[in-house]
């Protein structure tokens, strides 16, 4: 582990506070579309927070989860927000739905734990590969589809917007 | 050495915040939207 310096300390506290600020926003926000946007924040902070832990060792797992989990799933919700935007959708009819997706939660939390709590490896090699490495290949290799999906991605974000902003 | 304790404090927080989420609405799109929180509070606790 590298050691700690202090703008290291200070940027991991800022993103502390971003993470938690968008959490609440989340959960308090009117508008589905600013807390599907607050997801966003929150994602690519956790993302911040977990590489200032150990730059060295979680910089690569960072990278992939602001591109999986913010640049899909959250794009994902973002989408069908939009496509659904006129769609009430309340859980009147259903009372299974919130204990049950406190059960799913609940047992997620503890896979996820299980897993990065114990010495569970699976069955994968470990390969070696640098920022460096992964940010040439997509930008030599795989330009089309990257800037396919930056562009995509954009005026998805830019729909979502102005149908925010129209509310 | 004290960063992942704060790591660890900011996750339950989080958690926190995603489960009052959970049990405080009846929208299903919330919902999700909550367990996400619960998500990453549990992949921050982790490298924590």
């Amino acid at each position: 582990m590298s050691p700690i310096s202090e703008i290291q300390i200070v940027l991991f506290l800022l993103f502390s506070a971003f993470s938690i600020s968008s959490a609440l926003i989340i959960v308090n926000t009117k508008s589905l579309l600013y807390a599907a946007f607050s997801l966003v924040f929150l994602g690519m902070s956790t993302a911040a927070a977990i590489a200032l832990l150990d730059p060295e060792a979680f910089a690569f797992y960072s990278v992939f989860h602001v591109l999986l989990y913010v640049g899909a799933t959250v794009t994902f919700l973002v989408i069908s927000l939009v496509i659904f935007k006129n769609l009430e959708l309340t859980g009147e009819g259903s009372r299974w739905a919130i204990p049950l997706t406190a059960i799913f939660g609940s047992l997620a939390v503890i896979a996820v734990l299980y897993v990065g709590l114990t010495d569970y490896r699976g069955t994968f090699e470990p390969v070696q590969l640098s920022l460096g490495q992964v940010s040439y290949i997509l930008v030599q290799q795989y330009w089309f589809p990257s800037l396919i999906l930056v562009v995509a991605l954009a005026a998805t974000l830019i729909e979502a917007v102005t149908l925010a902003r129209r509310d | 050495m004290f960063l992942p304790l704060i790591g660890l404090a900011v996750s339950v927080i989080l958690a926190s915040i995603g489960f009052y989420g959970i049990f405080n609405t009846k929208n299903i799109i919330r919902l999700l939207l909550s367990s996400e929180v619960v998500l990453n509070a549990s992949i921050l606790a982790v490298f924590s």
